[in-house]
């Protein structure tokens, strides 16, 4: 267990661009924090340079404290999960996860103990004398998940291990992977694309995107006040409306629709013109709550999920996705009267993107 | 790959591992080239002695005006220009064929009796084939005879010798571009070839639209194999012709390699840089178009 | 598709015949080692030969007042140490040149291999004479052996092999706390085991035929291979021609044994480097 803090961190492979734009960031003693964002923004990058696969080009990473930018990642006390488990193919189960310890003249019991230890928690402890070659995806990622548990690191660093797995052996293996986490209370973080896995597993979020962090904060705080359009449009499935909209007299003008909005974000406009207007699907209803809006709107398309049913709303010039009950069956074509929550309103900056407020905020 | 700087111990350690191959790389390799591109500035005489006398490019200058070298340049390109198409012909040819539906097995015996000449020795594959050549007692003017054709001149006349060199050389060699070929023609994607089948095109028009243009990056790498392997054409020569007759065998290398025998180093070194000049120039370029056609 | 069953028939024929002209030098060579130098000569097309008698061994048992055995030592040890070597050079080589890519004295390196293998080789050989002599090796066993060491078909199976395999495999025994030394020894190279054994049997088959260094670097029969014998006295036009079909027996049939064993790895790690293009 351990603290992890990076400091104003660039990094750049060719000595002229950046990927990684001055990154602040700091991890707590068993805290679970997960990197998202979509591939190509530098989470690998950022997690390597943490691990030491990467040299930092500025700034500086400390690991409780301590600086670690040029120390050795053998010494550094981390231990890493990889995409494509990275097993030594030539090795056992067992001598896969003993190979560290070996390495570090730990005693040959202890070995074992640890060993069986980890391997009945990820229940492979049946298999310990195959290869990894006589595994499925999901027996490998155990077994590189107990390759890290067997080291007793401080900190513990996933790149995307879900990813190469089908999504039902995804779903089963974040669970564990959060149970786990339980019980170790270990360190971790994590790196993937993926803003479901983000939102189920961590502590905090580190939302980055081309090299720069956009907000790091609890999934609830991600999800509730999107810091910016980019993570507004990155959370959620289906994800936040977004739209451009001209705003007039306290009303966002979305063609021959207007939407008046709370006074709250009216005064953050600062007497802007051009915004982002946003609000979440489940924010959208067919009855009137309490605080809401009501807009004559067309159905567009309906998405039938089981459990409810994604409709798609024409409402002046701009399309509006709603969560909407099972039972829905409106056709397309007709209209429709829904309901807007004006607290769940999001108004961003058109140009640079950033959060102006929400409806129910008033700081 | 993995860096992490300012760890000297991890830097250090690839220069252990890499040094008896650098080692080797400059002594048998970058070395003797400076070294011979050097005395090709030399004065022949003095070219091995501690202080060699500096001819600037008189020894280029004398080879340029000597009739067998520009003949041995000419007979040099004219043999690597009918080597190359012949071998990249002939092994294209001979893999489509193997690979056709035609050979639907034994198609690894045939690979193996096409390359098993490609790991002979060559000496011992060129020795067998001057006495395959003899004009008196050899094996192949006694087939044509028995079958009523005139004889073959083989390697005693001038107009037969580099047909003859030639033939023996393919022996050697288009095993190796055949099985390039074939597992090129492996690689290629099965898919194109049947939607092109589906569309109605021939055997002609989906090899030329289809498996042609597939095979296109191996042609390219077989080419420019094949261009410096016979562009250093040497073994062939010593063994069967002796650069004979007349000279009409005398490839560069060969007669470079005559000329340091003689100890005229300057004039030999000064070929081999020449040779090693056209061997570059011709290998870069035609990589330079092989990238060129990768990108477009 | 159907094809008529005259066309296979054709197509079959073809390609046997191919296959016969590709083999029949071999053939012809075995069978005259086998006969007299006179038959041969009177009957150079006999596919089987008239009596079968190893009495020619006697006529080789010295070639050029050195005795075949010191020929064929020669050769096996040279083989076999400059393949030994020669593996393990390149293998380690190749390996740091592939972990430090972006290092430029490497790319210097690299770039200083690859002209070299341009160079037209039986030239290079002349200015190896010249530093050998610099360097007291001529006429040592250690000399030519160094000599035959590198090549390039091993060089680029290497590089191959070490540039496509998983660079998280080693990432994972850095952080697990292996030195490059552990890396290489106990995750590398038993992974490349394979490469190893391929890269070794091509460089035992393609040194063994080499002659020209040997001869070169050699400054008496002495350290001769059967090669250089074959080339010695196949000069000797016609003398004993049995004899020196005899000498090119012995120089083949090892090697190809050697390659009908291993033929698959041979003729795929030959091609390899020049494969997908
Ligand atoms: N070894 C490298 N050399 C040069 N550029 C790289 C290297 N690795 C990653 N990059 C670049 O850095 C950026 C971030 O990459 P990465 O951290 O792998 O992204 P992510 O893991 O978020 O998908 C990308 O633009 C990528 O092209
Ligand atoms: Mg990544």
């Amino acid at each position: 267990m351990a603290s992890v803090e990076l400091k104003q961190v660039f990094k750049s492979y060719d000595g002229k661009h950046n990927v990684i734009h001055g990154i602040d960031l700091e991890i707590q003693h068993g805290e679970f924090v997960v990197f998202v964002g979509p591939s190509g923004c530098g989470k690998s990058t950022l997690l390597r340079m943490v691990a030491g696969l990467e040299s930092i080009t500025g700034g500086e990473i400390t690991i409780d404290g301590k600086r670690v930018n040029d120390v050795h990642p053998r010494h550094r006390d981390i231990a890493m999960v990889f995409q494509d488990y990275a097993l030594y193919p030539h090795k056992t189960l067992y001598e896969n996860m003993a190979f560290g310890l070996r390495l570090r003249k730990t005693p040959e019991d202890e070995i074992r103990k640890r060993v069986m230890e980890a391997a009945q928690l990820l229940r492979i402890d049946h298999m310990l004398e195959r290869k990894p070659s006589a595994l499925s995806g999901g027996q490998r990622q155990r077994v590189a998940i107990g390759r890290a548990i067997v080291r007793q690191p401080k900190v513990f660093l996933f790149d995307e291990p879900l990813s190469n797995l089908d999504a039902q052996l995804r779903n089963e293996m974040r669970g564990e992977i959060k149970k786990l986490h339980q019980r170790l209370g270990a360190t971790i973080i994590y790196v993937t694309h993926d803003q479901v896995e983000a939102m189920t597993l961590a502590d905090r979020i580190a939302v980055l995107s081309g090299g720069h962090k956009m907000q790091y904060g609890s999934p609830k705080a991600i999800y509730n006040t999107p810091a910016a359009l980019f993570v507004a449009g990155f959370t959620g499935s289906p994800p936040m409306n977004l739209c451009d909209c001209e705003f007039a007299d306290g009303q966002a003008i979305f063609g021959d629709t207007s939407v008046r909005l709370p006074d709250t974000l009216t005064r953050k406009l600062n007497g802007r013109s051009k915004v982002k207007f946003g609000i979440r699907p489940e924010n959208i209803s067919l009855t009137p709550q309490a605080d809401s809006v009501a807009v004559t709107a067309n159905v567009v398309i309906t998405e039938p999920l089981g459990a409810e049913t994604l409709v798609t709303f024409q409402v002046g010039n701009i399309e509006l996705v709603a969560r909407c009950p099972a039972d829905f069956d409106t056709p397309p074509g007709a209209g429709h009267e829904i309901h807007l929550s004006r607290q769940h309103m999001h108004v961003f900056d058109a140009e640079t993107g950033l959060a102006l407020g929400r409806g129910d905020l008033t700081a | 790959m993995t860096t992490y700087k300012s760890t000297p111990s991890g830097q250090g350690i690839f220069y252990l591992f890499v040094l008896p191959f650098a080692v080797l790389t400059a002594v048998f390799g970058v070395w003797p080239i400076i070294l011979s591109i050097g005395v090709s500035f030399t004065a022949s005489s003095t070219a091995l002695k501690p202080n060699p006398t500096f001819v600037g490019m008189a020894n280029y200058l004398a080879i340029l005006a000597d009739p067998v070298f520009l003949a041995s340049l000419r007979g040099t390109l004219i043999y690597t220009a009918l080597a190359v198409i012949s071998t990249i012909g002939l092994s294209l040819v001979y893999a489509l064929f193997l690979n056709s539906a035609l050979i639907s097995r034994g198609r690894a015996l045939f690979k193996l009796a096409i390359f098993l000449p490609v790991v002979t020795p060559d000496i011992a594959g060129y020795v067998v084939w001057r006495w395959l050549y003899d004009q008196s007692f050899g094996a192949l003017n006694e087939i044509l005879r028995a079958v009523g054709l005139p004889a073959f001149g083989g390697l005693a006349f001038e107009s037969t010798a580099m047909i003859s060199i030639l033939v023996a050389e393919l022996w050697h060699h288009v095993g190796f571009y055949v099985v390039i070929f074939l597992a090129n023609l492996a690689l290629c994607d099965k898919g194109t070839a049947e939607a092109a089948e589906i569309d109605g095109a021939n055997a002609w028009q989906k090899f030329w639209h289809v498996t042609l243009p597939e095979l296109k990056p191996a042609l390219m790498v077989n080419s420019v194999y094949a261009l410096i392997q016979y562009l250093k054409t040497f073994t062939v020569v010593a063994v069967m012709t002796k650069g004979g007759p007349n000279d009409s065998t005398n490839f560069i290398s060969y007669y470079a390699y005559q000329l340091f025998d003689q100890g005229r180093y300057g004039e030999a070194t000064a070929m081999a840089t020449i040779l090693f000049a056209i061997v570059i120039i011709l290998a870069l370029g035609m990589m330079r178009v092989q990238e060129r056609g990768a990108k477009t | 598709m159907k094809h008529a069953l005259w066309l296979k028939v054709a197509a079959y024929g073809f390609a046997i015949v191919i296959s016969l002209i590709c083999l029949y030098p071999y053939y012809w060579m075995l069978v005259s080692s086998f006969r007299d130098t006179q038959s041969i000569l009177s009957h150079p097309l006999k596919l089987w030969p008239e009596s079968i008698s190893l009495d020619v061994l006697k006529e080789i048992a010295t070639v050029g007042g050195t005795p075949l055995w010191v020929y064929v030592m020669n050769s096996v040890f040279i083989t076999t140490a400059s393949t030994f070597v020669g593996t393990l050079v390149t293998a380690l080589g190749a390996y740091a040149l592939v972990r430090r890519a972006e290092s430029p004295f490497f790319k210097a390196l690299r770039m200083g291999f690859l002209v070299t293998i341009m160079y037209p080789y039986m030239l290079l050989v002349i200015p190896v004479y010249i530093v050998m002599y610099k360097l007291g090796l001529l006429g040592t066993y250690s000399g030519i052996i160094l000599f035959l060491a590198l090549g390039p078909i091993q060089f680029f199976l290497f590089e191959q092999f070490f540039r496509s395999a998983p660079k998280s495999v080693i990432e994972a025994a850095v952080i697990d706390g292996a030195s490059e030394f552990q890396v290489l020894f106990g995750i590398v190279l038993p992974l490349a085991m394979p490469v190893v054994a391929t890269s070794a049997i091509i460089t035992f088959l393609l040194n063994w035929s080499q002659w020209l260094p040997v001869l070169v670097v050699s400054r008496s029969p002495d350290t001769y291979t059967l090669p250089v014998a074959l080339m010695t006295i196949s000069g000797e036009l016609g003398v004993n021609f049995q004899g020196v079909m005899a000498l090119s027996v012995l120089t083949t049939i090892p090697v190809t044994l050697f390659f009908l064993i291993a033929q698959k790895r041979v003729i795929a790690g030959m091609t390899a480097g020049a494969v997908k293009g």
